[in-house]
């Protein structure tokens, strides 16, 4: 038997799929964070009757083994069967499949949801409605009659509050006894019939503001909405980098004094040096150890994940996990949404690229809410080229720490003003339409501490699964390559770009090699090369662009597809020659100053927007 | 009145909205129809998005759209 999850987006169809089948569904508050669907299988005990206390699920005190698998699957959120993006689609051809709808209602909203309920109704399956959010009509002061609802759609209906849990093992029963015989109404006039229903089962009751609906007022405030925002980013990436670094040097300590004695005991029983050593350990002194520059596979690749980049990875994740539950990331949406019609996007592109921040991977599948081929061609490709994830930001901190913070500020403007430059000529080139901004804006919801470390733990555990074979065997592979002489030849080979553009040394080509799989690992690869500043900012700026990490390429050809993947690498590659090529000019003409060539480039990326402004508008007054 | 014009913080009735198919439908589907009270929120500076509120929800209309809803007095 198989078991949809039906409703419109955000009503928290995920928190009721991990309170059903325990599988982990990400949630947040914003419409879309579940792209595609995601199955998981409900286990039921069937009641024992010699057994009091077993109703649930997991019964502790018989085991019988009458259980009965049912699966469930979590659709992406739809507000009608009539698609219109990516993600609708998938739920639309999923529908056939399901032998039962549970058609997952945000009580809170009931009129706007019973437009699907009944478009649901009209199919011949049996439909149960979970009336969820159930805690919020409480304090929303929304009364609804549960029972005459059900009579009047004809199906159960059962209230349940996903995020703790309360009302699912009411629903579970309710899927077990399901109505088997279903005759499917027909609706002559929907929204007359949905206000019928609605004036009948609910009143409401007036009472005051709460807090959180004044800060829902004061963030989207015409005026102070903007600078509030811009005040919050800056704000939350301080909160990041110094959290960052504190517990960076917390994991330093904690190496030097439990890791460190260990890796010389290995050093003394590998004899001190010798291939192994080279390769599993690096260059290590015989009593102290650099672990950013030693390189080898258990040194610098252990310390680089656990010490360098988990704990930037912990902090962004706590904060953007806090956010997107709380509702904020929808409205950061709204107040850039002009903003991002500069480059050729609505608003909600700026989600996909949030999450970006965290691993490009996530961020490039989050395209699939954007309705045109045109916004997801340019968000993906921007995403891909310009975005740094946490990991790859992580050893960039650390690592550019030592040149001062006009390097830092240096590296951080080339690539935002690449963003900014690039997207313009996107936003000319591209064809396509870009829709305007329609979308729903969840109310704040104060995130649940169980919810927030849930999320947050299925995040580091996808981190630390997926990073650590690629970083070790990454370094591992780049070790053996260095002692065959592979690196060598291969630096030949690159030398006309990577020492004749981009002015670095010819051994940064194993960088570039190992940056393919990961971005991390390729940017740790430039610290033994000791490069000066400008070698600095055109090594990191070209690793951020060249080319995503191989998990990125593989999302990208799966959303964009052969020809516009290809398309999007011909521009990496053009894009990172010029840069690299910007980079180096530039700081011969302002004498190696960071912060002159700072000015001269944001000062040139406002210059490219102004005018592809003005021929984009040009454009669209000729079409009318 | 377009909803564009009108002022934040008033009420008002959607009277037509002058958008195609895939537009009408997919405001309707949130709940923003011929009809409908909506009371509008805020509209973000420089031209950005307006914000309604259609009973309990909240949407943000990109302002090319807000031309196109006219508005009446309740």
């Amino acid at each position: 038997m198989k078991v949809l999850l039906v409703g419109n987006p955000n009503v928290g169809k995920s928190a009721i799929f991990t309170q059903l089948t325990g599988v982990n569904a990400r949630t947040s508050n914003y419409p879309g964070t579940t792209v595609s669907y995601t199955s998981g299988t409900l286990t039921v005990v069937r009641k024992n009757p010699a057994c009091a206390s077993c109703s649930t699920i997991k019964c502790k005190s018989c085991h019988i083994p009458d259980t009965e698998k049912i699966e469930v699957i979590d659709v992406p959120g739809i507000y009608r069967l009539d698609p219109e993006c990516e993600a609708e689609q998938v739920a639309c051809r999923l529908m056939p499949e399901g032998d039962i709808y549970v058609n997952v209602v945000d009580a809170t909203n009931l009129e706007r949801n019973l437009n699907l309920t009944l478009q649901l109704l009209e199919f011949k399956k049996p439909v149960i409605i979970a009336l969820n959010m159930w805690d919020d009509t409480i304090h929303k002061g929304i009364s609804i009659d549960v029972d005459k609802l059900s009579e009047m759609l004809g199906v159960p209906v059962v209230t349940t509050t996903g995020i703790t849990g309360a009302g699912v093992d009411k629903l579970i029963q309710k899927i077990l006894h399901y109505p088997k015989k279903v005759t499917p109404k027909k609706y002559k006039n929907r929204w007359q019939a949905i206000g019928e229903i609605v004036t009948s089962v609910q009143s409401l009751e007036h009472r005051h503001h709460t807090f959180l609906e004044r800060l829902q007022d004061i963030s989207v405030h015409p005026l102070a909405g903007i600078p509030i925002a811009i005040a919050i980013i800056i704000a939350l990436f301080q909160v990041i980098i110094v959290t960052g670094e504190f517990l960076v040097g917390l994991m330093e300590q904690l190496f030097d004094r439990y890791y460190t004695p260990f890796i010389l005991f290995l050093s003394r029983l590998l004899g001190g040096g010798g291939l192994w050593h080279e390769i599993l350990l690096g260059d290590i002194s015989a009593d102290k150890i650099d672990y950013e520059a030693a390189m080898g596979v258990l040194t610098t690749g252990i310390f680089m994940e656990l010490g360098l980049v988990f704990p930037y990875i912990l902090i962004f994740y706590l904060v953007l996990g806090f956010l997107e539950d709380l509702g904020y990331l929808p409205r950061i949406a709204v107040l850039f949404d002009r903003f991002m019609h500069k480059v050729g996007l609505h608003g909600f592109s700026i989600i996909p690229m949030m999450l970006a921040l965290g691993c490009n991977v996530p961020g490039v599948m989050a395209i699939r809410n954007l309705e045109s081929r045109r916004q997801r061609f340019i968000t993906a490709t921007l995403t891909a080229i310009t975005i740094p994830c946490m990991a790859q930001s992580a050893i960039i901190f650390s690592l550019t720490a030592s040149y001062g913070t006009g390097h830092v500020i240096a590296i951080l403007i080339t690539i935002m003003a690449l963003w900014v430059v690039l997207g313009s000529f996107l936003r000319l080139t591209v064809k396509g339409t870009t829709d305007t901004l329609i979308m729903e804006i969840p109310p704040y919801r104060l995130p649940g501490f169980k919810v927030l470390m849930r999320n947050l733990g299925t995040r580091l555990y996808e981190f630390l699964t997926d990073a650590f074979p690629y970083v070790l065997g990454g370094i591992l592979f780049v070790n053996i390559l260095t002692m065959l002489g592979v690196m060598d030849f291969l630096g030949n080979l690159a030398k006309p770009v990577i020492s004749g553009v981009f002015g670095l040394p010819s051994e940064a080509v194993s960088s570039y090699l190992i940056g393919i799989v990961r971005k991390d690992a390729s940017v740790a690869l430039l610290e033994p090369l000791a490069l000066n500043g400008v070698q600095m900012i055109t090594g990191v700026t070209t690793l951020i662009i060249y080319f995503p990490c191989m998990a990125t390429f593989v999302v990208l050809l799966k959303e964009l597809g052969f020809k516009d993947t290809a398309k999007s690498m011909l521009i990496m590659v053009e894009v990172t020659i010029l840069t690299g090529t910007w980079v180096r000019l530039t700081m011969l003409i302002v004498h190696n100053s960071p912060w002159l060539y700072t000015l001269v480039t944001a000062l040139f990326a406002i210059t490219v927007m102004v005018v592809a402004n003005r021929k984009a508008m040009q454009k669209s007054s000729e079409s009318l | 009145m377009t909803l564009r014009e009108m002022k934040i913080g008033d009420r008002g009735i959607i009277r037509i909205i002058n958008g195609g198919r895939g537009v009408c439908s997919k405001l309707e589907s949130l709940g923003l129809r011929e009809g409908v009270q909506i009371v509008k929120k805020s509209a973000v500076m420089g031209g950005g998005p307006i914000i309604v509120e259609a009973g309990t929800t909240q949407i943000a209309l990109g302002c090319e759209i807000a031309n196109k809803i006219i508005v009446g007095h309740p």
